[in-house]
């Protein structure tokens, strides 16, 4: 945001009420997502933009990497995600943290939008075949790049041979920077177990990506 | 790294920097456009409940605020006792309820017996202040009547049968009058005579006393 502070005497309001912007958007940007839901909640839609803004491509990038699925499904389930968090913002429970609270929105779209296409296609998809088989049974492949785009490839690629519940542990970790009581929280099981999980993914990424890396390092 | 997460993970850090690497993708501005405007419909809903809320908070601090105004004006008006005394420190009435009296009903008890403990008094300015005695059919009825040898009120005491035959035709009225006279002039023993003739005579209880009568006189 590019707001002018200074003018002339004769631009004097005009000077205050961008201060006063400034000022109320630099104390906006400063509170937690608790804070900015509960403000929504309470009426202010600049609270809600600067939330969107803080979610808006780690959350579209865990859904397109983990779903595997066109651009235009993805945008359809972000859009899903987003108007559950609009709709419950009010009943949101302060108690836990609001990035758990809308990645677990997230993956719930996921798994409902599987169900409908496995339904559509005659398939019965239980909760963790819907997990483990998007990838891997060969209904939903991960958005291909174009070849020029070697590093998306590669990356997409080396994803795509984790196991599916690896793949959504170690998402949720690099998109959403989620702690280990929250990976435990939003994918239901054990803490221990999303520890585990973590570790093996990120063991094989990184024997996956070796190149990549190496390139990196 | 999340502050949560104590343990370094080496692995992940390395993936992370390869994460790093890739180009992050962002939604296509009308699906930002569309979750904003939903954003907005929604605004109207929020800012109600706010309001709700708000109104909620106000209306329990102006019953809170009532009630502390009020409770006070309620203790005072608490029921009467249960037993109210006499002057002499004899109970003469006793509630059967435990209903408060009606508040205007004892603004006037207690202003006629205020004007009831006043009158013997005024009565007795009266007869001492030089007007003279008004017209009394009792008076010379007793001075004519020879002196019992001590005050009483027995029917026998030919004071008492004066003053009864004085007042034999008498109303109401004049029967009050004369017994609060005679009260007045200190005679209480022949006032007292007289008001059990005037409880026979008027049909009054038992319990009808001087006070009552000086009550009746006043109110009247």
């Amino acid at each position: 945001m590019s707001i002018r502070a200074t003018g002339t005497a004769g631009d004097f309001p005009a000077v205050l009420f961008n201060w006063l912007r400034l000022i109320y958007s630099q104390q906006m940007h400063e509170r937690t997502d608790e804070q900015l839901l509960a403000a929504f909640s309470q009426g202010e839609m600049t609270a809600f933009d600067v939330l969107y803004a803080r979610y808006r491509a780690p959350l579209f990038n865990f859904l397109l990497h983990r779903s595997g699925q066109r651009r235009e499904e993805v945008e359809e389930v972000f859009q899903e995600t987003w108007l559950k968090v609009i709709r419950h913002a009010a009943r949101f429970d302060h108690a836990l943290a609001f990035r758990a609270w809308v990645y677990q929105i997230a993956r719930n779209c996921l798994i409902d939008r599987w169900r409908h296409l496995a339904s559509v296609a005659s398939i019965h998809v239980s909760n963790d075949i819907a997990l483990d088989g998007a990838g891997s049974n060969g209904l939903f492949h991960p958005e291909r790049r174009a070849a020029s785009d070697d590093i998306h490839a590669r990356w997409h690629s080396a994803l795509a041979q984790l196991p599916a519940v690896q793949r959504e542990v170690l998402l949720l970790k690099l998109e959403g920077d989620l702690g280990l009581d929250e990976l435990a929280l939003v994918t239901g099981v054990p803490r221990e177990a999303a520890k585990s999980r973590l570790r093996y993914a990120t063991a094989k990424m990184r024997e996956l990506l070796k190149e990549l890396v190496d390139e990196s390092a | 790294m999340n502050p949560h997460d104590d343990e370094r993970d080496p692995d992940l850090e390395t993936v992370q920097r390869a994460h790093a690497r890739l180009p992050h993708e962002v939604p296509s501005v009308s699906v930002d456009a569309a979750i904003r405007a939903a954003a907005e419909r929604e605004l109207p809903r929020q800012r109600a409940r706010r309001w709700r809320a708000w109104g909620t908070a106000a209306g329990a601090a102006a019953c809170i605020a009532l009630a502390v105004i009020l409770l006070p004006k309620l203790l005072i008006n608490v029921p009467a006792p249960a037993r109210e005394m006499s002057e002499t420190g004899l109970v003469v009435k006793v509630r059967s309820d435990d209903k408060p009296a009606p508040a205007a009903d004892a603004v006037s008890r207690e202003t006629r017996r205020q004007a009831a403990r006043e009158a013997p008094a005024q009565l007795r300015e009266e007869y001492t202040e030089g007007r003279g005695e008004p017209a009394s059919p009792v008076a010379p009825a007793l001075e004519a009547a020879p002196q019992a040898r001590s005050p009483s009120r027995s029917t026998n005491d030919p004071r008492l049968v004066a003053a009864r035959a004085a007042l034999a035709d008498a109303d109401e009225a004049t029967w009050r009058e004369q017994i609060l006279f005679l009260r007045a002039r200190g005679d209480d023993a022949l006032a007292a005579g007289l008001l059990e003739k005037f409880r026979e005579r008027f049909d009054k209880p038992e319990k009808y006393s001087l006070d009552d009568l000086a009550a009746d006189d006043t109110h009247e």
